[in-house]
């Protein structure tokens, strides 16, 4: 069998209140917070640190690695490997499996089953799945009340006895190709949010759960991760799911929406919440398709390990908006500018 | 031209020094073809993996920066562990906790921007007991 060996997560320390935001385009309230990384952080050094975390939790060097296998939507680049970058710092060598995965936040999940059929065929040992993101949103957008930044990382490997979590079941589902998307150099492309929701997360997830359904008997689980980029998006999930809304483990109100990232920090979180013997199952969603897994707890980490997801959920340090536009590098390089 | 953060890359990525063979002060991230403590020429610098904690022995504050960089900017010399001495750029650092003796640990970030291309090496920021392997 396969399980999570370790897992590590990086959210930066700083925050902006979504008050904040608000006020500064003239408009009144918001609740909640968001992660922000600073000037001179990017995916590569976000995902670098989970990175390190998880392999240091596990006791695993660098060099046991069989695969380092990269998720994000925000990386920036046309032509670059951010897989390789993280992998040739945390100092691996010779025969290893690098590969970056993008353009859908549904990659994340592509990425978890890349490794675990790599270990699953007995190509490799260990693999590491890195999920970062940094989304960043045209200032004054709805989506800027959400887009947030951070990393996580699954260390995949054999059952040992120091498991995780055990991979008990996976499906895919192929839907339509509606969705987020965003042209080279732009901010999101004009979407309908609404009709995304209704017409092509509801049926994926639904759809996904449904061929699972086929393979395992289950129909309830102690902790449900689902990929949303908006709270109301998992709720409508649950609902329709026939889930318990309680068993819903979700950073969005405590960071907000951190794309591949938020997936793994929640898969993370569960981790640290659950007890053993407990079942975990976990959604994806991008335009093109949905992929779920199921997990049995073996030995919860607990919340007593360093930089547990949960600490870092925590209030960091709060910036003001003039602030956050220059870490994200978004002031106007001319009057009027668009930015 | 080679860009000249391609030749440092490994001990950019991996925070390697180059210890001196005949006096031992390191040189991070520069390899130097003369040392610039015992004035050994050509010296010769051996490849070492340095311990990614440390402790501040001096600093400065810069208030005024051109605006690629964050102001203020503290820049210290830092001891590490095995007593390798480095200038190093501190982060996360508030100026009421910065003081001499500052205990620090090697952070990965973006130094700079090369035609769009990001340019990484270690800064360094208080240690907060943050699992970290650098290269492990
Ligand atoms: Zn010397």
């Amino acid at each position: 069998m396969i399980g999570i060996q370790g897992y590590g997560v990086y959210i930066p320390r700083q925050r902006i209140k979504l008050g904040e935001i608000n006020g500064a385009w003239g408009r009144s309230g918001g609740r909640g917070e968001l992660a922000v990384a600073t000037r001179d952080e990017d995916v590569v050094t976000l995902g670098l640190k989970s990175a390190q975390q998880a392999l240091a939790a596990a006791n695993i060097p660098a060099d046991k690695l069989g695969a380092v296998y990269v998720a994000s939507v925000s990386s920036g680049y046309m032509e670059s490997t951010v897989a390789g970058q993280i992998g040739y710092a945390l100092g691996v060598a010779g025969d290893v499996s690098i590969a970056d995965f993008g353009l859908s936040t549904r990659g994340v999940t592509s990425a978890l089953r890349a490794c675990a059929d790599a270990i699953a065929c007995g190509r490799i040992e260990y693999g590491l799945v890195v999920g970062s993101d940094r989304l960043i949103a045209r200032p004054g957008s709805t989506y800027e009340l959400s887009c947030a930044a951070g990393a996580a990382a699954i260390l995949l490997g054999r059952e040992s006895t120091g498991t995780l979590a055990e991979l008990e079941e996976s499906a895919a589902y192929s839907g339509s190709c509606l969705g987020r998307y965003r042209a080279e150099g732009q901010f999101r492309g004009t979407t309908d949010e609404r009709f995304v929701m209704e017409h092509s997360y509801l049926d994926q997830l639904a759809g996904v759960v449904e061929q699972l359904s086929r393979r395992d008997e289950q129909t309830s689980w102690d902790h449900v991760v689902l990929h949303a980029p908006e709270l109301k998006w998992a709720r409508r999930a649950l609902k329709l799911l026939k889930l318990k809304p309680e068993s819903l483990v979700s950073s969005l109100g405590q960071i907000g929406y951190a794309g591949c990232a938020s997936f793994l920090i929640d898969l993370a979180l569960a981790l640290e919440q659950a007890r053993p013997d407990e079942i975990i199952l976990a959604i994806s969603y991008g335009p093109g398709g949905s992929e779920a897994f199921t997990w049995q707890v073996k030995c919860a980490p607990g919340l007593e390990r360093p930089a547990s997801a949960q600490s870092q959920l925590e209030p960091g340090e709060n910036i003001s908006y003039p602030t956050y536009l220059r870490y994200n590098g978004l002031y106007a390089q001319q009057p009027g500018g668009q930015t | 031209m080679t860009p000249e953060h391609w030749r440092l890359r490994r001990a950019n990525d991996r925070l390697i020094g180059f210890k001196c063979r005949s006096c031992g002060w390191v040189s991070f991230p520069e390899r130097r073809k003369t040392c610039k403590r015992c004035r050994a020429a050509p010296a010769q610098f051996e490849e070492i993996q340095l311990s990614p904690y440390g402790k501040v022995l001096s600093y400065v504050i810069q208030q005024r920066l051109p605006e690629e960089f964050e102001s203020p900017l503290a820049v210290a010399v830092i001891e590490l562990e095995e007593g390798a001495r480095l200038y190093g750029h501190l982060v996360e650092t508030s100026a009421e906790e910065l003081h001499v003796g500052l205990e620090v640990e090697a952070d990965y970030r973006v130094m700079y921007r090369d035609e769009g291309l990001n340019v990484y090496s270690y800064k360094f920021a208080p240690r907060r007991n943050v699992a970290h392997d650098p290269a492990d």
